[in-house]
């Protein structure tokens, strides 16, 4: 349903050059929910602008529903459900005139689609004469949503729907997007957050206007085939600085409430490291050997991007 | 179908920008209250000074009571009594130099008429560019009359009665509060529409709101056209306040016809509310739409719309520029009728010239509209 071939961005400001999107190439088949996976400023609202019409690539090709979005874009505009990352609907209308003028706007009846958003639609329904802009964060994208569904759309592009909404409804918004799928729609969805990569059929990771990764979420886990230990220690920061000095050491990074470290050798004994430490002064050094995530995948890519031990 | 669906589309554009318009209470009142009290302060502002005004008189009578009568009127300090003329002729030449505010006519055998019937009469002729202050003077002269009457009833049997008739006479010079007003309500009109249309469109690109709409089937035509609609009502709505306000509070009479004057404002209107949305399509930030209105759009046409200097002492070059202004066009056309009484035959070409701006307007903006981002 998607297909991004080497797509290139650059924007022009004054007298620079900014690249937003290098070479980026991705296929999004129909009924999967494709998962775009990268911290902020990595270009994904870019791409997301791109594959909706709303800018021009300055390289590459796009198609979406077999349709090329920059000489086809009215029938792309037909076919697609499009949610900003910024709440955009209008705050002075209510929930069921936002919804309402949107279904209006795309030829079709709220009636006449209630089926695709009743999931949706029923928690938001004893709110549906408050304004949107007084709704809380999950609602607003829980009508967000409802409001790019309300055409029957065959494509829906999510930019980080679920930033700053509360786990529950996070974990009701995954739920209805399995749903979508499960019905013949293509999700692209982009989020900054790793725990939700898991929920996609496929994610690309994407660095930097660069594609780095795609695949199904386990089987990229399955690539990290570094050594993978966790650390915990009294003084984190200094721990964190002080393994980082060591030869051994390919990478080391917060995550949560220890740090996840990964090295050169995958036969190189830890309890070595733990030695070291402990004779420059760290006290209660935990480890325990733990299983890749997504995000030591992502880490150990940008890292051998970088090429080196920076954060 | 297709057309239904634009037409559909276009209904359910105008229905949420009337919701819009109506739910932002402070804004709506600003758009109403703001023509009012700029046409209060505007229309009273001018010519409010009423002390020594140019007096002519012609005296056919020249008995001693009307020189007493005239000898009253210019000790008090309303009226000064310039010079004394001879014929009506002279009057007519006074007014139309732009040298008189009034002048006191008495007709032969006025003493005659007070000692035989007990009433005299006194035309008053008046320079019906005074606008309010026509009446204020009108009542001036009553007063001063009346004291007058009082003393000379005192010892008098029967009492007598002077009574003044008040004429209009129309200074063609056009230079004073009459003039002005509806240079104002075409600068009043035009400030409003221009500012709120100015913000139309320009605001759902800074709310984040027409990335949205453009991600969807509908087109810039109808998101144009719909957005104009319900800022043409609120400014249809102004124009009848506007000339309320014209009529019974500051007291100019509407010499045309009426409807014809209120389809030329629409139609300036209309033009003014394209120029704001032009403005509104080509700029980024609501900020830059705001300053664009005001140093863009209602600087020249205050300047240079012959609301305040004549075109005369514009170059000629200048001059076809000007009138390609609206504002021009609508301020011309609005004195030909309010003022000097003129039908269609003296304004069509002002109403054709509007017409002909808004399209253009129009059809600038929708071509100039975006499809895209940046």
């Amino acid at each position: 349903m998607i297909v991004a071939e080497n797509i290139g961005m650059v924007y022009r400001q004054m007298l620079k050059e900014v690249v937003a999107l290098k070479n980026v190439s991705l296929e999004v088949k129909k009924g999967e929910v494709f998962g775009l996976i990268g911290p902020d400023g990595a270009g994904k609202s870019s791409l997301f602008r791109i594959l909706t019409t709303l800018l021009l690539p300055t390289a590459g090709r796009a198609f979406v529903g077999g349709h090329d979005v920059v000489d086809q874009f009215r029938e792309v505009r037909n076919i697609v459900g499009y949610m900003p990352g910024k709440f955009s609907l209008y705050q002075d209308l209510s929930v069921e005139e936002n919804l309402r003028f949107f279904a209006r706007v795309f030829d079709t009846t709220v009636q006449a689609n209630y089926g695709q958003i009743k999931d949706i639609y029923e928690q938001l329904a004893p709110f549906k004469n408050r304004r949107a802009g007084a709704l809380s964060g999950g609602m607003k994208q829980k009508l967000g949503l409802c409001c790019a569904l309300i055409h029957k759309p065959e494509v829906l592009f999510l930019d980080e729907p679920t930033t700053g909404v509360d786990p529950i409804s996070r974990q009701e918004f995954w739920d209805v997007l399995k749903r979508l799928s499960g019905d013949g729609i293509s999700v692209f969805v982009s989020t900054p957050y790793m725990d939700e990569a898991r929920l996609c059929d496929r994610i690309g990771l994407i660095f930097k206007g660069e594609i780095l990764a795609v695949d199904e979420p386990d089987k990229l886990v399955k690539r990290h085939d570094q050594k993978l230990v966790a650390f915990r220690g009294r003084n984190m920061y200094t721990l964190l600085q002080d393994i980082r000095q060591e030869a051994a050491v390919y990478s080391c990074f917060t995550f949560g409430d220890a740090l996840h470290v990964t090295f050169h050798d995958r036969e190189y004994v830890v309890d070595e490291l733990v030695r070291r430490l402990e004779e420059r002064g760290h006290e209660g050094v935990e480890w325990w050997p733990i299983e890749a995530g997504i995000e030591d995948y992502f880490m150990k890519l940008t890292n051998d991007r970088c090429d080196g031990k920076g954060d | 179908m297709k057309i239904k669906t634009f037409i559909d589309q276009f209904f359910a554009f105008t229905q949420k920008e009337f919701f819009h318009i109506l739910r932002d209470r402070k804004t709506l009142l600003v758009l109403i209250v703001l023509p009012i009290t700029q046409l209060l302060i505007f229309g009273f502002a001018l010519n409010s000074n009423l002390t020594e005004m140019p007096t002519a008189v012609l005296d056919l009578s020249n008995d001693p009571l009307s020189r007493q009568v005239v000898a009253e009127l210019d000790a008090s300090t309303t009226f000064h009594v310039i010079g004394r003329v001879n014929s009506m002729e002279e009057v007519d030449e006074l007014f139309k130099a732009g040298k008189l505010s009034q002048a006191f006519v008495f007709m032969p055998g006025f003493e005659k008429s007070i000692k035989q019937t007990g009433t005299g009469n006194m035309q008053v002729i008046m320079d019906a560019s005074l606008g309010i202050n026509s009446s204020t003077l009108e009542s001036h002269i009553l007063v001063i009359l009346l004291k007058f009457q009082q003393r000379m009833n005192a010892d008098r049997e029967i009492p007598i009665q002077i009574i003044p008739e008040v004429k209009m006479r129309y200074n063609p010079e056009l230079s004073s509060a009459f003039h002005f007003v509806p240079g104002v309500i075409g600068i009043v009109l035009m400030l409003v529409c221009s500012m709120m249309a100015s913000l139309a469109i320009v605001k759902e690109k800074e709310s984040g709101t027409m990335e949205v709409l453009l991600v969807s089937p509908i087109r810039p035509p109808v998101i144009i056209l719909a957005k104009l609609v319900p800022y043409l009502i609120v400014g249809m709505f102004n124009i009848v306040i506007i000339l309320l306000i014209s009529v019974f509070i500051l007291k100019v009479p509407i010499a045309g016809n009426i409807i014809l004057l209120f389809f030329i404002g629409t139609i300036f209107t209309l033009s003014s509310l394209a120029l704001g949305i032009m403005v509104s399509v080509l700029t980024k930030t609501q900020r830059s739409a705001i300053i664009v209105s005001i140093a863009g759009l209602m600087l020249p046409a205050i300047v240079m719309s012959g609301f305040i200097f004549p075109l005369d002492v514009l170059s000629p070059a200048m001059r076809v520029v000007v009138h390609c202004m609206p504002v021009t066009l609508f301020i011309s056309a609005a004195r030909n009728i309010m003022i000097k009484g003129l039908g269609m035959v003296a304004v069509y070409r002002e109403l054709i010239w509007m017409a002909v701006i808004t399209v253009v307007l129009i059809v600038i903006s929708i071509k100039c509209f975006k499809n895209r981002l940046s």
